[in-house]
């Protein structure tokens, strides 16, 4: 499904519209405040592939932000966090490559990869994503807190549904 | 040009990130009330703060400046005060006094050499010709005397002080109405001589001395010490007076000159009548 140009393009609008219709609605809160969100948007930064250019990571994840944007109507908050996880996502897979290197057909996901490259690689992108996005969101760091609360449970949760979704749609058959 | 592809191959994904970044950050404040009013909010503590900041620095520059007007507007006050002391010190008068044109008219200098360790001590001032310095014009300070010009050029003035051995001013115990020639003997910058008061004058030590305006130099009145000591020379009809002056000489900065209006005037007379022939 991610490795031609069109699988991206249906990954892209199928992530959007999931995003939308079914995981805008769960969030996790007390207090009336939310400290949990579920993003699976960023899905479709993590599995590209793995020697794509940073440029062009970097623009797809700006215009994947954008539109979620527009649904969550705060325009810039989501581009900007995606925007950082796809400049940093490089140096993430930098980091945790394994030690036969990359193959160069690989792609980021379950089938290629073993499950626990997958979980660390998903954890910390999402612990980015996270993280700029509570910046943007709260834009202060009066609350220290509940930032730190909201960026915590939102990266597991997103983490916790990813993996599923990973479970469900690119396993190895 | 190749440079130029080095560079952006090296940093262009950086760039590329932070002008994504800065254009949500716009497009974040711009549309999201929240965050607009925080970041009005933080804006507004940051430059108040750097305005502040900014406006004691600029302040501490302009000190100089300002020492140089609040010097001119001294300068200015006194030649009024001086004015206002001539015609005379009812209401009535005074509005006459201001439209009436001044004796002595004080302006300000800066000193830019100052000498104290000679016997021949000279200041030189950053006024001269060009500013209608004269020799022979009487140059002051806050603290009272401290001499006359005695050679100028266009931009520049030599000052004669009062701690020069040849210098010789007219003063008036304060008072009494004795006065005598203020001369200096050479040894202390803080301390000068008094010669001529006769013996029968009635004075005290730490009585002031004050220019007396017996010349067209220096404007009446003008502080110049207090008395320290005195004695009677054996076979002198005059007292010989120590005097301590009030101009701290060696931390001079700043001094006014004094032109004399009438100078002209009053030394027409003193040809005309032959005075001080003998």
């Amino acid at each position: 499904m991610v490795r031609t140009k069109l699988g991206r393009i249906v990954l892209f609008l199928f992530l959007l519209l999931l995003q939308a219709l079914v995981f805008r609605r769960m969030s996790l809160g007390w207090d009336g405040v939310v400290y949990a969100q579920v993003f699976i948007y960023p899905l479709f930064i993590l599995s590209l592939p793995i020697r794509m250019r940073t440029e062009g990571v970097l623009l797809l994840g700006f215009l994947m932000g954008i539109c979620i944007d527009f649904i969550y109507m705060s325009p810039g908050v989501h581009a900007g966090a995606l925007t950082a996880m796809a400049f940093f996502r490089r140096y993430v897979l930098n980091f945790i490559e394994p030690r036969m290197g990359y193959q160069i057909s690989d792609m980021p996901i379950l089938a290629d990869q073993d499950l626990g490259w997958v979980a660390i690689y998903y954890a910390v992108c999402l612990g980015i994503h996270s993280f700029w996005f509570h910046l943007f969101d709260l834009f202060s760091f009066q609350i220290f807190f509940s930032f730190w609360a909201k960026t915590i449970f939102t990266t597991g949760f997103s983490w916790f549904c990813l993996l599923i979704v990973q479970f469900l749609f690119f396993h190895r058959s | 040009m190749r440079r130029w592809d080095e560079f952006l191959g090296h940093f262009g994904t950086v760039l590329l990130f932070i002008a994504l970044q800065l254009f949500c950050l716009y497009l974040i404040v711009q549309f999201n009330e929240r965050q607009r009013n925080i970041f009005n909010h933080t804006s507004l503590l940051f430059s108040s703060a750097i305005e502040n900041k900014y406006q004691s620095w600029a302040q501490y520059f302009q000190l100089k400046e300002e020492i140089d007007e609040i010097h001119q507007r001294n300068a200015e006050l006194k030649t009024r005060l001086r004015q206002v002391r001539r015609e005379g010190s009812t209401d009535a008068m005074l509005e006459d006094s201001l439209s009436a044109k001044p004796c002595f008219v004080y302006h300000s200098a800066d000193i830019i050499r100052n000498q104290v360790s000679s016997r021949y001590n000279h200041l030189i001032i950053n006024a001269g010709r060009n500013q209608g310095l004269k020799e022979g014009m009487a140059i002051l300070c806050d603290r009272g005397i401290i001499g006359q010009t005695d050679y100028c050029t266009g931009q520049y003035c030599s000052v004669l002080p009062i701690i020069n051995v040849q210098s010789a001013v007219s003063a008036m115990i304060s008072g009494s109405d004795y006065f005598g020639q203020l001369t200096w003997d050479g040894r202390h910058v803080q301390r000068a001589q008094l010669e001529g008061v006769p013996k029968h004058a009635q004075f005290t030590v730490g009585d002031t001395l004050v220019s007396s305006g017996y010349s067209t130099v220096f404007p009446p009145g003008e502080l110049i010490g207090t008395i320290r000591d005195f004695d009677v020379p054996q076979g002198s009809n005059f007292y010989y007076i120590v005097v301590d002056l009030f101009v701290d000489f060696p931390s001079l900065r700043q001094v006014y000159w004094v032109e004399n209006k009438n100078q002209d005037e009053v030394l027409s007379i003193m040809q005309e009548s032959d005075y001080g022939q003998d």
